[in-house]
């Protein structure tokens, strides 16, 4: 009877290709739509995403990444000397004024990394050298940005706050949401660059010991410190959280994204829904042979899922093409986060398989009487 | 001669929101197997009603209804789904054939849901084709063909699993005569073995001469019942 159902599914072309495209469109328009939303929403912790640490130490008034409540140099032999710390590098992430050659003036961040081990510092190395950022004046400047910075080949200089930078080596960093040029340079040198801070560092980099797990060595360095002391994945989830509390961005971006992914799915529930219907009549008469509602149901529920595997996997090319050409060419956010792709799927059949269900249960629940009727 | 429907103070109505309308009135009925039994009235009357209820697509409301024996009022819905597998087969006015699939699949669809293997299904409904003159049109869709081909087609499906009670509403309505004429005498060659009945709904005088046993209704209510002569009850 699968046959059966196979050939009343594929048999009216027209049909079919009308059922794959709605679903392959409803595919599209979640999977892309949600890509979006997490590709902005990424956007909130680019710098944490770009420093790539298993646990980040810092001031317990600090809410969000990308603003730091600075703390004094002294709590880094604190941190390192907690038990369960393999070592902790100190992280300053501020922002300077970058003059360019051509007399033009612009805000960039500055971030400054441990000198000996460049934790923190994206590896990402597209040309030049990162290990020359030892080297006098020497700074790493982030590709993306470039254009901002009058577009600086290796060796080229300009100057941060009215002193000399170099550039020695540029890397591929993700785009943050202010869309600011990012500087890296040595922790020192940061310092020299910035006006006299009483307080100047942001963060300390964390690497646990292998026998303590990043949770456990973050609460036991809150607890022996004081400091507020996150894992990678809590310090996301915390930082997004501060822009869903104070910001509306989310919410906004959220309502447009859900609108899309309800209109997916509604397109789906709906081109099946009304595929289901028109069978009716033949599923009535099956029924009237003999066939019993649970081979009904299995029928129907492989029509959907099968319906919905080809619309996802159309669906899902289409969102692949489209991620891989329109972001490159534009500043769009776009971040297809691996749960998205299962969260599409399920929709998809999810949502064929309860439409299909409810137009059926007529036939299910009431005699097939309708057989008989014109 | 044994019985094949029996039918005892059975009344069916159906509601529709708070109405309530009372579409069959105290039917008592015992039909015998080996005979083309014509069930005739009026548009409106109840007909499909009644046969719905004697094939189990249906409940009656109350009374009794046997069928080979077995009530039909005491099975549960799959015990009469599997009652239905077993011994009825169904015609219907449009014929109900699935479009997506061919003339001989769609034959064998009762085999198929038995769960006789497909291929032996094929072969049995090519078998069943032939004999009704479909043999040259196995691969065919049914929408390819002339209703009167069709109507052929939904008889061999309602006879490969050789079923003890054919059901037919207005199998002929939408033929000619001469093809009309040609599907009673199929169905009457089946209705002449001992231990079958065939029931048929039917407007179309023109196939009253085909019935041995006539059953007449008006307004719900069976109002004559008896073996005919020349398409008409004898006293
Ligand atoms: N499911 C239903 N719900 C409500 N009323 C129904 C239903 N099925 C049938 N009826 C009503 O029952 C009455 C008898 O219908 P039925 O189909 O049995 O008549 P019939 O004798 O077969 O008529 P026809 O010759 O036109 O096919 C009609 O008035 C019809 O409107
Ligand atoms: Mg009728």
């Amino acid at each position: 009877m699968y046959l059966v159902a196979l050939k009343m599914l594929t048999g009216d072309r027209i049909k079919f290709i009308t059922l794959v495209i709605g679903l392959t469109l409803s595919v599209l328009l979640i999977t892309q739509q949600g890509s979006i939303f997490w590709g902005i929403m990424s956007r909130f912790f680019t710098t944490i995403n770009n420093a790539q640490a298993d646990i980040w130490v810092m001031d317990p008034t600090t809410e969000q990444v990308d603003s730091p409540s600075p703390m004094d140099n002294t709590v880094l032999p604190r941190v390192e000397s907690v038990p369960g710390v393999a070592w902790a590098k100190p992280y300053r992430l501020g922002t300077g004024n970058a003059r360019l050659r051509s007399g033009i003036s612009r805000a960039v961040q500055l971030i400054g990394v441990d000198s000996d081990s460049l934790v923190g510092l994206p590896q990402n190395v597209i040309a030049g050298s990162i290990a020359e950022l030892n080297t006098p004046d020497a700074v790493v400047v982030d590709k993306n940005e470039l254009k901002k910075l009058g577009d600086p080949g290796i060796g080229d200089t300009f100057e941060i706050n009215d002193q000399r930078a170099k550039v020695v080596a540029i890397i591929n960093t993700n785009r943050n949401f202010l869309s600011l040029p990012l500087i890296y340079t040595t922790y020192d040198r940061a310092q020299s660059y910035t006006p006299v801070e009483r307080k100047f560092l942001s963060y300390i980099l964390v690497k646990p010991e292998p026998w303590i797990s990043g949770p456990n060595l973050a609460r036991r360095i809150t607890k022996l410190t004081g400091l507020g002391a996150y894992t990678e994945e809590e310090f996301k989830s915390r930082t997004l959280a501060w822009y869903l509390k104070n910001t509306g961005i989310p919410i906004n971006f959220g309502i447009t994204v859900t609108l899309g992914v309800i209109v997916g799915a509604a397109i789906a529930a709906q081109t099946f829904y009304t595929f289901t219907l028109e069978n009716l009549k033949h599923f009535a008469t099956l029924k009237a042979m003999g066939l019993t509602n649970w081979m009904l149901t299995k029928m129907v529920l492989f029509q959907s899922f099968l319906v919905g595997l080809i619309g996802y996997g159309n669906g899902l090319g289409l969102m692949a093409w489209f991620g891989s050409t329109v972001p490159k060419k534009t500043v769009l956010a776009f971040n297809t986060h691996p749960a998205l792709l299962l969260i599409a799927f399920v929709a998809v059949v999810f949502v064929c398989t309860i439409s299909s269900l409810l137009s059926i249960q007529k036939i299910v629940r009431v005699e097939p009487a309708t057989v008989f009727r014109g | 001669m044994t019985t094949a429907i029996k039918i005892e103070n059975m009344n069916k109505s159906f509601r529709s929101g708070p109405t309530v309308s009372h579409i069959l009135h105290d039917i008592n009925l015992t039909l015998p197997t080996g005979e083309v039994i014509l069930i005739v009235g009026p548009s409106g009357c109840g007909k499909t009603t009644l046969i719905s209820i004697i094939g189990g697509i249906l409940n009656a409301d109350d009374g009794e209804v046997t069928v080979f024996g077995q009530s039909m009022v005491k099975m549960s819905g799959r015990e009469k789904t599997e009652f239905r597998k077993k011994y009825i087969g169904f015609i219907f006015q449009q014929f109900n054939l699935i479009p997506t699939l061919t003339v001989q699949e769609n034959a064998a669809i009762p085999l198929l849901i038995q769960g006789v293997n497909r291929e032996l299904a094929l072969e049995k409904s090519k078998e069943l084709l032939d004999s009704v003159g479909l043999g040259d049109r196995l691969e065919s869709s049914p929408v390819q063909l002339s209703g009167g081909q069709q109507q052929r087609v939904a008889i061999a499906r309602a006879l490969i699993r050789d079923p003890k009670l054919v059901i037919c509403d207005e199998p002929t309505a939408s033929l000619d005569g001469p093809t009309g004429r040609k599907i009673m005498e199929t169905l009457r060659t089946m209705a002449s073995q001992a231990d079958r009945c065939v029931l048929v709904v039917t407007h179309d005088s023109r196939i009253f001469e085909f019935g041995d046993r006539m059953v007449k209704m008006e307004d719900g209510r069976v109002i004559e019942e008896g073996k005919t002569v020349e398409g008409k009850i004898h006293a």
